[in-house]
């Protein structure tokens, strides 16, 4: 066998396809985003309602995410202050304290959709993947923006790995003590020269891959099978929602 | 497939190769070989076109790969014809997903995505990762890590791979599992291969040629057997001689003792120990005792939890369960107690000058006498350095500081993890001579390493980690280890204290 079969042998393998591809999971975020805008014109509980239940069926990590205390104490101090501050003449009291219904409502309706772009921002960014999002950008023409994009996201751990290492070595020599500021200072430029590196390490693989910043890359989206059904699908229910409200 | 001809390479102030003159034919396997900075790394870049396309560097002489002139042709024209892979795959793979991490190379070649697929399915399935598409590269073991980055410059469909120390990283199984995806490579496609490496014995059966180098000059070339069958050449240029030591299980070369030492107290004691990280156990239920002025090698594959144990022992992360003891009651200080040398010492080294690198531990603990730093300095050999940033340093001197700037602290334990990485044997060799120094002046230490030819010569007592847990605690099984390394035609002579 000689080097001619390595440019011939290749492989074709059947892509699996899934129900929900990534056009589905962003067409999905746009509704909710569609229907968060009708919510602000047109009022009313039941479009974020509906919104809620659907994106919680659809995607229950990210209910499960969203019911975690952290996220529950943001958005009772969301409800809270969207409540005092909402507007309306107080025509209500609760533990003394002078409230208006208008207020109330503004504030439940903030609060829901709070949630419906909490759970539909996060099913999108858990479903799609960082290089297809970076291939949006390369398809809107921002060239070496989606690389960029995908680089950062990639560094992200490597930055904590190597910020950890910093660390670690300054406890080795006593951490934060007699010399506080001096290691303080060292810590935070050894974490900003360690980024630097691996940014080149990275530039010189990507070169060796022969990476032009002014070509576009733009990796395909994954299509599923209900992504174009989608698209009437979530028309149908804008409209239903707009007649019924 | 590659000529170059009088090749000489400088940067600022500085000849890193001179006058080199070689052929490789098509199909052919060289090996590039010579202690550290000899240029090795520097000669992968040019035949890469890396240098002087993206690493500036004054070049003359010829370089020809695959009918390219290397020197002047775009790098991404080249990267269709000659494929790189680095010594760390870590720091080179950026996607989240490996087949994104293959697919990238043909999407900048502008190749429509049906071709693409068929390329990124092809290379995967040539280095045994077909059913890995979907994973995050950062999930992989370091041999399929690396075996991914070969699958990466593959599918660019080139007829030379260049790979710089491919395995320096990795255990026996990684290396294995890396050095048959290349001899799979070279028989079924006839791709050329230039391997740079310090380990020989693990590339033996892969290697038609050694090329070696020292101070940037070709000193010899020739076939494998007959270059390694040089003990003299092998001996001035710090190579090592190569043995099956990649092949060989830990368990049958060591014997299972676990005696404390007679009326010792532990210096170091884990009781009933899980570590790890985020929540999740690398080590369950260690328990182990280390004593004063031992000489131990922890030893194991990669991922069975010998770094996690390190950092527990050294303080620098709080146990899950159990406890970590030091002379029987408190939990060890970091760096003061027992002192930790990182797998790479770049990573342990952050301020501006070697002097300042070794003060800092004294100065910040208030503890600091200019005539313990002298001697510190001077111990490492590192007098001459004082006024050099860390960063300029070659490997071996980093890790001379890194090693300085932990004794500085005078600790009772030293623990070393995989001091091996990068470094020729000849560096080795002054790194544990200098340890056995340490350890005569009374400092225990615990050796972390893959390296069976260092546990054998080096170590007193040997620890074996499988699957996060000690599966045996003994000592080296010289009669059976002294009969293997004879066989294989390696040196013998123990030289552990």
């Amino acid at each position: 066998m000689t080097a001619s079969r390595l440019h011939t042998s290749l492989m074709h393998g059947a892509p699996a396809k899934p129900l929900i591809g990534s056009l589905g999971h962003l067409l999905i975020f746009l509704w909710s985003l569609a229907a968060i805008l009708l919510t602000q014109l047109r009022g009313g509980f039941l479009l974020p309602g509906i919104c809620i239940l659907l994106l919680s069926l659809l995607y229950p990590f990210a209910l499960r995410r969203i019911l975690r205390p952290r996220w529950l104490i943001l958005l009772g101090i969301l409800l809270v202050t969207s409540i005092l501050f909402g507007g309306g003449q107080p025509d209500l009291k609760l533990w003394g304290v002078p409230l208006s219904s208008e207020g109330i409502l503004v504030g439940v309706r903030m609060t829901l959709s709070a949630i419906v772009i909490l759970l539909a921002a996060d099913g999108l960014s858990t479903s799609m993947d960082i290089t297809e999002v970076a291939g949006l950008f390369e398809r809107l023409g921002l060239q070496g923006l989606g690389f960029s994009l995908g680089v950062a996201a990639n560094q992200l751990p490597n930055l904590r790995q190597s910020s950890t290492n910093a660390w670690h070595s300054l406890r080795m020599r006593g951490g934060m003590r007699a010399q506080w500021w001096r290691g303080l200072q060292l810590f935070l430029l050894t974490v900003l020269t360690n980024a630097l590196r691996r940014s080149e390490d990275i530039v010189l693989a990507a070169e060796a891959r022969a990476f032009r910043p002014d070509r576009s890359r733009a990796a395909p989206l994954r299509i599923g099978h209900l992504d174009w059904w989608l698209i009437p699908v979530g028309l149908v229910f804008l409209a239903g929602v707009l007649v019924l409200t | 497939m590659i000529h170059v001809r009088d090749l000489t390479v400088s940067y600022p102030g500085q000849t890193v190769l001179q006058a080199v003159s070689f052929d490789v034919a098509p199909g052919e396997c060289l090996v590039v070989t010579g202690p550290s900075g000899c240029g090795k790394s520097t000669l992968a870049r040019v035949l890469t076109g890396l240098i002087p396309q993206v690493i500036p560097a004054e070049i003359q002489g010829r370089v020809e790969v695959a009918g390219l002139d290397a020197t002047h042709c775009p790098t991404a024209e080249l990267a269709q014809q000659v494929g790189v892979i680095f010594q760390n795959p870590r720091t080179h793979l950026f996607h989240l997903r490996v087949s994104d991490e293959v697919a990238f190379g043909p999407y900048n070649l502008g190749l429509p995505p049906e071709e693409v697929k068929a390329r990124v399915d092809w290379a995967l399935e040539a280095v045994g990762l077909e059913l890995l598409g979907d994973q995050n590269p950062a999930s992989l073991s370091g041999g399929q890590m690396q075996r991914l980055a070969i699958a990466a410059a593959l599918a660019m469909r080139p007829k030379v791979l260049v790979l710089d120390e491919p395995t320096a990283s990795l255990d026996g199984s990684g290396t294995t599992s890396v050095i048959n995806a290349l001899a799979h490579l070279r028989r079924e496609y006839g791709l050329t291969i230039v391997l740079i490496e310090h380990r020989l014995a693990e590339i033996r059966r892969l290697a038609d040629r050694v090329l070696v180098l020292d101070e940037g000059r070709l000193v010899a070339l020739g076939a494998f057997e007959t270059i390694l069958g040089d003990y003299d050449l092998l001996h001035r240029y710090g190579l090592r001689r190569p043995t099956e030591e990649a092949l060989m299980a830990w368990p049958d070369l060591l014997i299972q003792n676990g005696k404390p030492p007679a009326n010792a107290q532990p210096l170091l004691e884990f009781q009933h120990l899980s570590a790890g990280y985020n929540g999740q156990a690398a080590i369950h239920d260690v328990n182990i005792s280390f004593y004063p002025g031992e000489f131990t090698a922890l030893v194991g594959d990669n991922g069975t939890g010998k770094s996690t144990l390190a950092l527990a022992a050294a303080g620098l992360i709080r146990p899950l369960s159990g406890r970590v003891l030091f002379n029987h009651g408190v939990r060890p200080r970091p760096g003061l107690d027992i002192a930790l040398l990182f797998q790479n010492p770049a990573d342990q080294l952050f301020t501006d000058s070697v002097d300042e690198e070794v003060a800092f531990g004294p100065r910040n603990y208030r503890c600091f006498d200019p005539s313990l730093h002298q001697q510190t300095l001077a111990s490492a050999d590192l007098l001459g350095l004082r006024e050099r940033r860390p960063f300029s340093l070659s490997v071996g001197q980093q890790q001379r500081t890194a090693l300085a700037s932990c004794l500085a602290l005078r600790p009772r334990l030293v623990i070393l993890d995989e001091p091996t990485l990068g470094q020729d044997w000849r560096h080795l060799q002054q790194l544990m001579d200098f340890l056995v120094w340490l350890n005569h002046q009374g400092t225990a230490i615990l050796l972390i390493t893959h390296d069976y030819k260092l546990v054998y010569r080096y170590a007193q007592r040997v620890i074996l980690m499988e699957a996060g847990r000690i599966s045996l605690d003994g000592h080296n099984n010289l009669a059976a280890q002294k009969n293997f390394l004879t066989a294989a035609g390696a040196e013998v002579n123990h030289a552990a204290p």
